[in-house]
């Protein structure tokens, strides 16, 4: 019995932390899709968004929902003026494109640091108390995350599959070549694509926010998790990133709980290095 | 001795697609071979299959009695059949004498550090190298523009430079992939004569693929059509030029094209 | 009589006008030899780390010439540091042995990821190089018995050779400016034979390297292990220059900066490593109030080199001399 409830407990968290991870991959692995480029400042951005809510949030006094909104808002945005002014020369250089965002990455994260200075900072709790599920326990401030996140996934599945934009972005990921044959607009795509994939990111920050601490380092350690879900579920695919960030939460959770956990990290390493090896586009990416 | 290349039953399925269905030919040493077909009859397949780029499906390519199915193809290239590329393939940012170069030093044999250190097996194989490709350029028509930077030559010259890169291997068959595309009629022709030199001067056997009938008619002996991956005829160019299958592949393939326009 | 091949110098390297020469090399002794003049340690500290750097970028450059990019340079680094100092002070071997142990370890392991993963296009070896980096940063931390875990280990006597030891600051600088010194020789002398010839040819175009009888895959697993070596090699000589090591010490950052001072050094030029240590260095240390400024310089400049010089400050030269073809 008590076996069982650690294991539903494990679970529980696992799922939690696998929402986070599956938006940071999704993001990342969308602005792959797109453009081709390994975006090495996504973890600024997850940063910002942390960072846009606590600000809104302390100082603004604006309520936690629209301040996640009016931060993605903003991250698409910035994220938008940020791939054409800085990215565009890079566009399908897969390589120095990916060195490219090092730079934007040192330019945000120092910009951060000059900014609101290295000391992490707590926000508030949103939400308190905790929910009973059976005689799991889940506090009420990770099920509001996991909840939004199912909320962002939902909206982010509607617009890539039944508007004339998102199926622009969808035809992009697939096939370039195919997709530009149709005409469609890589002066819209490619910006759009950045924007909506860091906005993802800045979400995962923003929602972030109140469960841990928030400094301009924040964003590295899911970050390097959002690469192993993306190698994982594969370069491109977001099903893929949704399916591998999933199942990295749970498996982590479950390896954390039941053997040391940094035995469990060193096994998942491994186990990403393997996989790139044996099959390098993934549990669901294209060969190419 | 057996001919020099014999390609033995080559069958490649890409998913579920055929490229190639268990094709057969051989050529022999000397000789003048084309393999042609319309588009889509596994022409470019069926050139990396050979040369080791690709591992067939099905089926053995031997060359001087040597097993080099499946390659890799830089062993392909050291026992002597070299390749060039349809979209001509140079390094447009060295020079062009540098170009050929790097085609020729896969043959020195001295370890790294015997060249690092200067030793006289180094010397001597650079030296002999050195000569090698000045011949090479003088053969191709290039001396004069040995310290052109390649990516500035014209189209007809990086063509010629492509094929020097592959002279610079020493090869003893030479398979062209498409070496006329892109070529107006004149420049085929003068291209064909530059060929056809090759066999005589440096006794090399080749091997064309092509798409273009007019160059394959006019240089080779022998022709091996391709139609949807499978070999339809094989015979003397007057007799191709009859067949009634190759001209139905080709006037079908032709009324396509008009009709897609 | 030296070939005449000799002086087909790959493409990156064309014949420097003599005059440049003429300044440059007076210039540069001078600037080797003043550290040795100066007294504040400080300046010395620094020429010391330049040096360091070099041969660290040296190794990555010789990665990158076979047109694959590491990003996990720094675990090499770590590798041969730890390497060094474990064989150093368990075992008790002397210094240059326990220093080409630590290299050794590198090589092995680099021959042992190489072989498997430089079959991999260049953004999935990113990625594996990347995570490999991360792995070795983990098992450092979670061996406490041999690698003294988080805490690392402290108390590295300094290098010794038969007797002479550099325990000085003047001594070490003479030590490091002799490696990087090294390291940029066999990068010249290795772009003029014809395996620094096969190492462009499969950089500019490795289809039709191989095509023309050059193992690829054997070439660019030769140039991983080198450089892998030459990094774990400057690892031992920093352990046993500030007398201590960590995991952290060793971290994407470090993989990082030598990254963007290759880059911005150049990456297909042999000078690349010397220039980007010599920029990137000092400059952190020298600006120390304004770091994140400075980051954020760092970070504006990597972008606008890739974008308008993308072969970086080495290549500035030969930009100049020749009109632009093309862009």
């Amino acid at each position: 019995m008590d076996f069982l409830l650690l294991l539903g407990q494990a679970l529980v968290n696992g799922l939690v932390v696998g929402m986070l991870y599956l938006l940071m991959a999704v993001g990342f692995t969308l602005v792959f899709g797109v453009m081709r480029v390994v975006n090495f400042a996504h973890a600024e951005f997850y940063m910002l968004g942390a960072f846009g809510a606590f600000l809104l949030v302390t100082r603004l006094e604006v309520p936690f929902l629209a301040s996640v909104l009016i931060t993605f808002a903003l991250a698409v945005c910035l994220g938008w003026l940020v791939e054409w002014l800085v990215l565009k020369p890079f566009r399908h250089d897969e390589l120095n494109g990916m060195i490219a965002t090092i730079g934007l990455a040192m330019i945000l994260q120092n910009g951060a640091l000059m900014v609101f200075g290295p000391d992490p900072q707590s926000m508030p709790a949103v939400v308190r108390g905790v929910t009973f599920v059976g005689d799991l326990v889940i506090p009420n401030s990770r099920l509001y995350v996991v909840m939004f996140s199912l909320a962002v996934l939902a909206a982010l599945y509607v617009f890539l599959r039944h508007s004339r934009t998102g199926r622009s972005l969808r035809a992009v990921v697939e096939d370039l070549e195919i997709a530009s044959a149709y005409g469609i607009r890589a002066r819209l795509v490619y910006p759009l694509g950045f924007g909506i994939g860091v906005g993802l990111a800045a979400i995962a920050g923003a929602l972030m926010a109140p469960l841990f601490s928030v400094s301009p380092f924040i964003g590295t350690a899911p970050m390097l998790k959002a690469f192993i879900v993306v190698i994982v579920g594969g370069l491109g695919s977001i099903p893929g990133a949704a399916l591998a960030g999933l199942m990295l939460g749970i498996a982590e959770s479950l390896a954390g709980t039941f053997l040391s956990s940094s035995t469990a990290e060193i096994l998942i390493f491994a186990l990403v290095i393997a996989m790139l090896v044996v099959r390098p586009s993934g549990l669901l990416g294209r060969p190419d | 001795m057996a001919a020099l290349l014999r390609v033995e039953n080559l069958s490649k399925s890409f998913g579920g697609l055929a490229a190639l269905r268990d094709v057969s030919f051989e050529v022999e040493q000397g000789a003048i071979v084309g393999l042609i077909g319309p588009n889509g009859a596994g022409k470019t397949t069926a050139v990396n299959l050979i040369s080791g780029t690709l591992r067939p499906s099905a089926g053995t390519v031997w060359f001087r009695d040597v097993d080099i199915t499946g390659g890799p193809p830089s062993r392909v290239v050291r026992l002597g059949l070299a390749r060039t590329f349809q979209h001509t393939s140079i390094y447009p940012r060295a020079s062009v004498r540098e170009n050929v170069y790097r085609g020729a030093i896969a043959r020195l044999g001295t370890s790294m550090l015997d060249q690092l250190r200067g030793g006289a097996r180094t010397r001597e194989g650079l030296a002999r190298i050195d000569a090698q490709v000045d011949e090479v350029l003088e053969i191709m028509g290039l001396q004069g523009q040995r310290d052109a930077i390649a990516g500035a030559l014209s189209y007809g010259q990086q063509k010629r430079l492509g094929v020097a890169i592959g002279l610079a291997t020493r090869p003893t068959l030479l398979l062209l992939d498409e070496p006329a595309a892109g070529l107006n009629p004149e420049e085929s022709a003068e291209f064909g004569r530059l060929l056809r030199g090759l066999r005589e001067r440096l006794g090399l056997t080749l091997l064309l693929v092509e798409h273009h009938m007019a160059l394959v008619m006019d240089l080779c002996e022998r022709i091996v059509v391709l139609v949807q991956g499978a070999r339809i005829a094989e015979d003397t160019p007057a007799a191709i030029a009859r067949h009634p299958a190759v001209i139905e592949a080709y006037l079908g393939s032709e009324e396509e094209d008009h009709a897609a326009g | 009589m030296p070939a005449p091949s000799a002086s087909l110098g790959g493409a990156s390297t064309d014949r420097r006008p003599r005059r440049a020469a003429r300044i440059l090399w007076p210039l540069g002794l001078a600037v080797a030899a003043a550290p040795f003049f100066m007294a504040s340690p400080f300046y010395v500290h620094l020429a010391i780390l330049t040096c360091l750097n070099v041969v660290i970028v040296s190794g990555l450059s010789l990665i990158a010439r076979t047109g694959q990019l590491s990003f996990g340079h720094g675990a090499f680094v770590g590798l041969g540091a730890y390497g060094a100092v474990v064989t150093g002070m368990h075992l008790g071997w002397p210094f240059w042995l326990a220093a080409l142990t630590g290299a050794a370890i590198a090589c092995l392991c680099a021959l042992v990821l190489g072989w498997v993963i430089l079959r991999l296009r260049g953004v999935y070896f990113v990625l594996v190089t990347f995570a490999f980096a991360e792995l070795v940063r983990l098992v450092l931390l979670d061996w406490p018995g041999i690698t003294g875990g988080a805490n690392g280990i402290t108390g590295i006597p300094a290098a010794e050779l038969f007797g002479f030891a550099f325990d000085t600051r003047h001594r070490f600088y003479g030590l490091a400016l002799f490696c990087a010194i090294a390291a940029l020789a066999f990068g010249l002398r290795l772009s003029r034979v014809p395996a620094g010839h096969a190492f462009d040819a499969v950089e500019q175009n490795a289809a039709l390297a191989e095509a023309s009888g050059l193992n690829v895959h054997r070439i660019q697993v030769r140039a991983f292990v080198i450089g892998c070596g030459i990094a774990g090699f400057a690892g031992a000589l920093l352990a046993h220059y500030v007398g201590f090591v960590s995991p952290e010490s060793f971290n994407l950052s470090l993989s990082i900066s030598a990254i963007v001072m290759l880059v911005i050094g150049g990456r297909h030029s042999v000078w690349g490593p010397l220039i980007g240590a010599l920029i990137l260095t000092p400059l952190p240390e020298l600006f120390r109030a304004a770091v994140n400024t400075q980051h954020i310089f760092y970070g504006a400049a990597l972008i606008l080199i890739l974008r308008f010089l993308p072969d970086g400050l080495a290549s500035l030269p030969a930009r100049l001399r020749r009109p632009r073809e093309g862009g």
